[in-house]
């Protein structure tokens, strides 16, 4: 079934990058955006999506400018110390990252299906799948997505479909009433729910040779569709629900569907269904970073061009790999927890607003110029 | 590779039996198809109506009757906590079809907000719950023995068919406590009145600020 070669085509990076974008962006940022601008929540999206295309342009003359992928890119450019340290930030931003991802996940899976069960078990579960899952190697998770697409696709679309007809013009708008700030404010929170474009300067390691302008633009594609996503979910959310009530719903998405009334005793629990969505989506998400965690931690702790088990780098399987892969899960189980218990949701936004974000914008066009330079 | 696998399913199977440790099985829990929420005087009154299930649904019917008083309190959180503890099952809300405020009730506008915030903040009824008003809650659970089925499953098809002949919108939970925040519509609630046996639609109650 696999050519087990570790590559996936350029349909399957869509794809992939199609789940990881609209995951967290659909669920988390409406009511955000409904928070800082209401009506003009749109004009932050676009605005977000601008930036985004901005830096994954910026990425893509990176990535054919270095003709490898990025770790290895490193390698060849930096001296050894200073690599590793690059890829342990990385590894750990990663983890962090799957982390958060991973608190939202068990976080909606408890409240919408299972609310009586215990968040740390819910958790556990759901980071056993994801190891074993990233574990089978990119190419079966991306064959998985290929398959799913069309069915979270058509989901999305029937949801989208049954909500038109409840929408309330009154609560469309207000336009053009928010002040420029709180606009640029939303359309930072878009670019950081479309930074996982950032893991696509990895990517050549996984496509054919010669195949990565393509695959930049598949990049670009599924960053595209992710914002007409959003933009359709956001317009359909405000008429559902007004930007004062939007504004204080957690998951104001998962809460449409539950608004649903069908006639007769057919589907009570639609929005139960519909979760599904979610669970694909935000299950991609914390595949890509629970990935990336491992891989990078793995190089950075390993050293310069070591891998463990380097024979098997075709599925991913290997002791060295296995041992690192617990470890990225551990953390990330970790993170989750502590986003959970101690509510540290507000300390991940101000890191990524103030630290990761501009490091993960810095730290390509840094380490590039530093290769051309030692060329 | 085999052990591997075997490993994970057996973490899997494990893992699964935990899952049901916390859960109330079904025959503790009741299902109410209706709640109603009065005000006297000062104090706010909670109470549900239930189905009554057939000999074929239930082998001990006995059993599966749920008979709680309304109970009263401050504000409807402490009437909904004195009312829960009289339930000798778990309330499961999912099924909940129609929500009745008092007349009385609505007039309490402190009480009103403070059980629409509750609401909003607990999640305890679904948003597509129908809201209607009345003037006699107790006029209204003793029309359900005229009616051929309980009076929450009662109303929801007699207000659905209403609904598409009388070309009004009915309002569920989800719109009024949308519109507590948004402050942009004006809402007119069914108003619920008991008649000959029998309950009519009798006009819509305007809720205003």
């Amino acid at each position: 079934m696999f050519a087990s070669n570790n590559k996936v085509s350029v349909r399957q990076v869509y794809r992939l990058f199609v789940f990881d974008l609209i995951g967290m962006s659909t669920l988390v940022l409406p009511s955000r955006l409904a928070f800082f601008s209401e009506g003009d929540g749109l004009w932050a999206i676009g605005l977000g999506g601008l930036l985004a295309a901005l830096y994954l342009l910026y990425l893509g003359k990176i990535v054919v400018g270095m003709k490898t992928d990025f770790a290895a890119y490193m390698e060849r450019a930096l001296p050894a110390w200073l690599m590793r340290a690059f890829l342990a930030f990385l590894g750990l931003h990663a983890v962090l990252t799957a982390g958060f991802g991973a608190y939202i996940f068990s976080d909606v899976m408890k409240r919408g299906l299972v609310p009586e069960e215990s968040f740390s078990l819910i958790l556990f579960l759901i980071i056993l799948v994801s190891a074993y899952a990233v574990h089978g190697g990119i190419e079966s998770r991306s064959r998985i997505y290929e398959v799913l697409f069309w069915v979270i696709g058509i989901g999305l679309l029937v949801m989208f479909v049954i909500a038109s007809f409840d929408l309330q013009w009154d609560y469309i708008g207000p336009f053009f009433e928010s002040s420029p700030a709180s606009v640029a404010k939303g359309a930072m929170l878009v670019f950081f729910c479309c930074m996982p474009i950032f893991a696509v300067i990895f990517f050549p390691a996984y496509v054919e040779a010669g195949k990565e302008k393509k695959m930049l633009g598949a990049v670009f594609s599924a960053l595209v569709t992710a914002i007409a996503v959003l933009a359709v979910m956001y317009f359909i959310l405000l008429g559902s629900f007004g930007g004062g009530a939007l504004k204080t719903m957690r998951y104001p998405a998962v809460t449409l569907m539950s608004n649903i009334h069908l006639s007769s005793s057919f589907l009570k629990r639609f929005d139960a269904f519909m979760l599904g969505i979610w669970f694909f989506t935000l299950f991609a998400l914390l595949n890509l970073f629970l990935f990336y965690g491992t891989e990078l931690l793995m190089r950075a702790f390993m050293g310069k061009g070591k891998q463990a088990d380097k024979e098997e780098t075709d599925l991913g399987a290997g002791r060295g790999r296995i041992f690192w892969l617990g470890g990225a899960s551990v953390l990330t189980f970790a993170a989750a927890e502590l986003f959970y218990l101690a509510d540290w949701s507000m300390v991940y936004l101000n890191y990524i607003c103030y630290v990761g974000m501009p490091l993960l914008v810095l730290l390509p066009g840094v380490v590039y110029a530093a290769g051309k330079v030692k060329k | 590779m085999g052990v591997k696998r075997w490993l994970f399913g057996a973490v899997l199977l494990w893992s699964l039996p935990l899952l049901g440790c916390s859960a109330a099985e079904l025959e503790n829990r009741c299902f109410p198809m209706m709640a109603l929420v009065d005000c006297d005087g000062e104090q706010v009154a909670f109470d549900c109506g239930f189905p009554e299930l057939s000999q074929k649904d239930n082998t001990d019917v006995e059993e599966s009757k749920v008979d709680a008083p309304m109970m009263t309190g401050e504000t409807f959180r402490e009437a909904y906590e004195k009312y829960k503890k009289e339930l000798d099952k778990k309330a499961d809300y999912n099924h909940l079809k129609i929500l009745v405020f008092s007349e009385a009730f609505l007039q309490n506008r402190e009480a009103f907000s403070q059980t629409v915030e509750y609401l909003q903040e607990s999640g305890l009824f679904p948003r597509n719950v129908y809201v209607c008003v009345t003037d006699d809650v107790g006029a209204l659970m003793e029309a359900e023995k005229n009616l051929p089925s309980d009076v929450g499953s009662y109303l929801e098809t007699y207000l659905q068919n209403q609904e598409s002949e009388r070309g009004e919108e009915l309002v569920n939970l989800g719109t009024v406590l949308d519109e507590s925040e948004n402050h942009r519509k004006t809402l007119q609630l069914p108003f619920l009145a008991v008649e000959n046996d029998s309950v009519l639609w009798n006009g819509c109650y305007v809720l205003t600020e």
